[in-house]
């Protein structure tokens, strides 16, 4: 299980794809995605540094409804973000775990049950993730601009990102 | 009285135990609650039999395999104890304490519990003159894949989803189910247990004792 099987996708029906001309657009498509989110909802954010994780995890978070602030959890592994009615929702950086076994014992099953979850470097946990999921592969295009694609592996995340393609392009 | 308390898995039990009766044990399912729930539950199992933590000489606790989340909270919960009361603790795997309920047999027992993600933690255990002896290491499969492997008349018991018991009752010539009340892991079952170890002076280091984890995944992607 390396990089390769996480390559691109080829574009298809359940995968959408969008071009960020700045951190505000990049924000406001996160808070777009965060309101969709559900408790269980397993979002997975691939990129290198400075393509806009921790920037679209922000909007995720204040569409989602945190009362927290988004930090960078490189150092804490897993943030939590809480909600005014008592919901989590999850952030776990796994560019510092060492093992899978590490990562295993975070128990993202259990966060998992009290919210949705965002994994960023996901692609060096691969095998300890649910196989349903949104992933995004984030990319730098240029200074301001950045290149998003998402794939939905599963029912649920195809049709979360038929509702995210709604509520950016409108329907139909 | 001995205390023993079981979050193996998303069941969390309680039970006292005087070395003759079980004055009190309490069995519940939470799916998220074991911090929330565990200390008011334990308050109101001591006040409804009508004795304080002061008659609690010794610990009791199922040590996993089972949930990373839960087993931590239960261990952490009776280490605290445990440190603060000065009493002595008593780990106890927790597919041991699944075997120990099960009625003496000529078949092996394959002894489960929920590993999450469908997924279940077995030990196989064997027939001898003092009850069951486990025999190699609790492992992580799925029902499927168990009632595959069983190929000798067996008895499988513990925690079982209505889907894991029809995928073993496929193989209904070899496997004998236990009954859904049999298969619940009872505290009354792991206080006996711990008793009889605290008894024999086998007590654990609060401060060393540590959960059995099962991890299904090996070394980082390259």
């Amino acid at each position: 299980m390396g990089y390769n099987l996480l390559a691109m996708p080829i574009l298809d029906a359940h995968t959408f794809e969008f071009f960020s001309k700045s951190p505000e657009q990049t924000r406001r498509l996160g808070m777009r995605l965060g309101v969709l989110l559900q408790p269980g909802d397993l979002v997975c954010l691939q990129g290198e540094l400075g393509t806009g994780k921790t920037t679209l995890v922000q909007g995720v978070a204040r569409g989602w409804g945190a009362l927290d602030e988004v930090s960078s959890p490189t150092f804490v592994l897993v943030n939590a973000y809480r909600r005014p009615d008592g919901a989590q929702l999850s952030h776990f950086d796994a560019y510092r775990v060492e093992s899978l076994g590490e990562a295993e014992e975070l128990d993202l099953d259990a966060l998992l049950a009290r919210g949705p979850l965002l994994v960023e470097w996901p692609e060096r946990v691969e095998p300890i993730l649910p196989a349903k999921r949104l992933w995004a592969w984030l990319e730098y295009e240029s200074e301001e601009h950045r290149s998003m694609r998402f794939a939905a592996s599963g029912a649920r995340y195809e049709s979360l990102l038929d509702a995210l393609r709604q509520a950016i392009y409108g329907a139909g | 009285m001995l205390l023993a308390i079981d979050t193996s898995t998303a069941q969390i039990g309680l039970a006292l135990y005087d070395g003759a009766t079980v004055p009190g044990e309490l069995v519940w399912q939470s799916r998220l609650h074991h911090t929330e729930q565990l200390a008011p539950a334990l308050a109101g199992l001591l006040e409804r039999v009508g004795v304080t933590m002061d008659s609690v000489k010794a610990l009791g606790v199922a040590i996993g395999p089972g949930s990373f989340t839960s087993l931590r909270v239960g261990l952490a919960f009776v280490k605290g104890l445990a440190l603060a009361r000065h009493i002595p603790v008593v780990g106890i795997p927790t597919l041991d304490i699944v075997a120990a309920s099960v009625p003496p047999s000529d078949r092996r027992l394959a002894a489960v519990l929920q590993a999450g993600r469908g997924r279940l933690a077995v030990g196989w255990y064997k027939p001898t003159g003092s009850g069951w002896q486990a025999y190699g290491p609790a492992v992580t499969t799925t029902a499927e894949e168990l009632e595959k492997k069983i190929r000798k008349p067996a008895i499988v018991c513990g925690e079982l989803t209505a889907e894991d018991r029809h995928h073993l009752a496929r193989r209904f010539k070899n496997v004998m189910l236990a009954s859904p009340a049999q298969c619940v892991r009872r505290p009354g079952v792991l206080a006996e247990i711990a008793w009889n170890r605290w008894q024999a002076g086998k007590t654990d280091l609060a401060a060393s004792l540590a959960p059995i984890y099962l991890h299904v995944a090996g070394g980082l992607p390259a």
